[in-house]
């Protein structure tokens, strides 16, 4: 698998404007910030949307996204399998983005975690998950003090495109602190190998809803 | 069912009657006013400092004793998760335990049974007591709810609790998101369909306010338009802050649907 691009973006349902229904307007930015970076993907040949899931497995194209099990009516008669929630966000910003190339859904579960087949050219792999859920007193998680320092690290890892940093995450520490994004980011990690990238920006580095939401691109060769 | 906080940090009250003498002035209030139950609770349902059994007795064991004492016909509730501290409560006077974390203490049923209590059997989607619901997905939201609290009934029963003392409650925004909630208001039948009694806590809660953005002072319209329309539907029991205006609404509810005659029947009639 030849890994051209990487686009890390938020697992929060609230990205998807029928979830937020009338307060999607406020998080335009976050919004825009996650369908950008999902954009950057489409000089690749195949699109791989990752994120964490309760069970490891994988679907093709023709996979589609619901969001019925958070109460939204789902899409008038959708054809093909219904992707796990964290997935079908990858999906509709790959909608939002304008992308009708090859895609495949990989559900990162627990380890041990399966390569996925190779194919030939570039592909661009779509990142879902999130930092901390315990950031604050509102958060999800009510807060824990130990959150914004282990947030922070992921930004620094983000920003500085060091996959290394992204592989030592302490799973029990990051199930401590309820951060979604961990087991598909040390997948990440394990997946490029001694792959670096040539160049790393963080967009986005907040946590506005007590959630750690990071957007960030890391571009190689 | 009125809610007395015997807390220093519920979302909406904030505190107004922490203390033995607010908490039994509130009390007096609304029975009042017209309340047949008052649930007493010391512990609020959002996170923050820890509240233990010592701390959860400290505020409500006075309450319930004195509340027993000055009104021995008014059904008392406690709203705890916890069977040790609903055994002390119930052996103080209490009348029924308000488990609305859905079971957690598996051994709070055999608390009710030893005290011939009742006991309202709640879902909380099996999240541990004082967590916020985080993404959480239903295949169907109602089925979960109905499978859960028929399920902690039929326990109870089995255990010994006295069916008669037995209502079950969707819980209202505990392990759930907005819609999810709305839709458990909109199928108030389906849970009625099962037999059992329907409590349902909605008071100034966030499904309110998150339909109409405001804050829990002003949720009170939207709580009262949600118990209409679930008196309609068959629930039986409304655990709120506003005594009077709910009751006023289930009064007229009771008149259209032909429970209740009229308190004056004299317009046309003279």
């Amino acid at each position: 698998m030849r890994i051209n691009a990487v686009a890390f973006v938020p697992s929060a349902p609230l990205l998807v404007p029928a979830v937020a229904g009338g307060s999607a307007a406020l998080d335009d930015d976050l919004r825009s910030a996650a369908v950008d970076v999902t954009r950057r993907l489409h000089e690749s040949d195949e699109i791989i949307v990752a994120a964490p899931t309760d069970h490891a497995g994988e679907w093709g194209s023709e996979a589609t996204w619901s969001f019925a099990g958070f109460g939204v009516p789902r899409r008038p008669s959708p054809a093909g399998a219904v992707l796990p929630w964290s997935l079908g966000i990858g999906a509709w910003l790959l909608e939002a983005s304008g992308w009708s190339g090859p895609r495949r859904y990989l559900g990162i579960g627990a380890e041990p975690w399966s390569t996925p087949a190779a194919t030939a050219g570039n592909v661009g792999l779509l990142v879902v998950g999130d930092g901390s859920s315990r950031r604050t007193e509102k958060a999800p998680g009510h807060l824990d003090d130990r959150a914004a320092g282990f947030d922070a690290s992921i930004a620094r890892a983000l920003a500085g495109g060091d996959p290394v940093a992204l592989g030592r995450i302490d799973p029990e520490l990051a199930t401590d602190l309820m951060c979604a994004g961990a087991p598909v980011w040390r997948w990440l990690a394990a997946a490029l190998g001694d792959d670096r990238p040539t160049t790393a920006d963080l967009l986005v580095d907040d946590a506005r809803y007590g959630v750690g939401y990071f957007v960030a691109g890391w571009r190689f060769g | 069912m009125a809610i007395v906080n015997a807390t220093p940090d519920s979302f909406y009250d904030r505190g107004r009657t922490y203390g033995v003498g607010a908490a039994l002035d509130r009390i007096d209030q609304v029975i009042a006013e017209g309340a047949a139950i008052v649930d007493v609770g010391g512990v609020k349902a959002a996170p923050g400092g820890d509240v233990d059994e010592t701390e959860e007795l400290r505020r409500v064991l006075p309450v319930v004793e004195a509340a027993r004492e000055r009104h021995p016909d008014v059904v008392i509730t406690v709203d705890t998760w916890r069977a040790s501290v609903a055994d002390t409560l119930c052996a103080a006077g209490a009348d029924v335990i308000n488990d609305s974390w859905g079971g957690t203490d598996p051994d709070i049923a055999a608390v009710a049974a030893r005290h011939g209590a009742g006991l309202v059997c709640a879902h909380a989607g099996w999240q541990s007591p004082r967590t916020r619901p985080h993404r959480v997905w239903y295949d169907d939201v109602v089925a979960h709810v109905i499978d859960h609290v028929v399920g902690l009934a039929e326990r109870a029963v089995a255990a010994g609790v006295r069916p008669d003392g037995i209502v079950i409650d969707p819980a209202h925004d505990f392990g759930k998101n907005s819609r999810h909630t709305l839709e458990v208001t909109r199928r108030t039948g389906d849970l009625v369909a099962t037999g059992w009694p329907v409590l349902m806590a909605m008071s100034r809660k966030d499904f309110v306010g998150e339909v109409l953005d405001l804050p829990p002072d002003d949720r009170l319209e939207g709580t009262l338009a949600a118990s209409a329309i679930a008196a309609w539907l068959g629930a039986r029991v409304f655990r709120t802050h506003d005594v009077a205006a709910t009751l006023r609404v289930l009064a007229v509810v009771s008149a259209i649907a032909g429970d209740a005659d009229l308190k004056l029947g004299r317009r046309g009639l003279a």
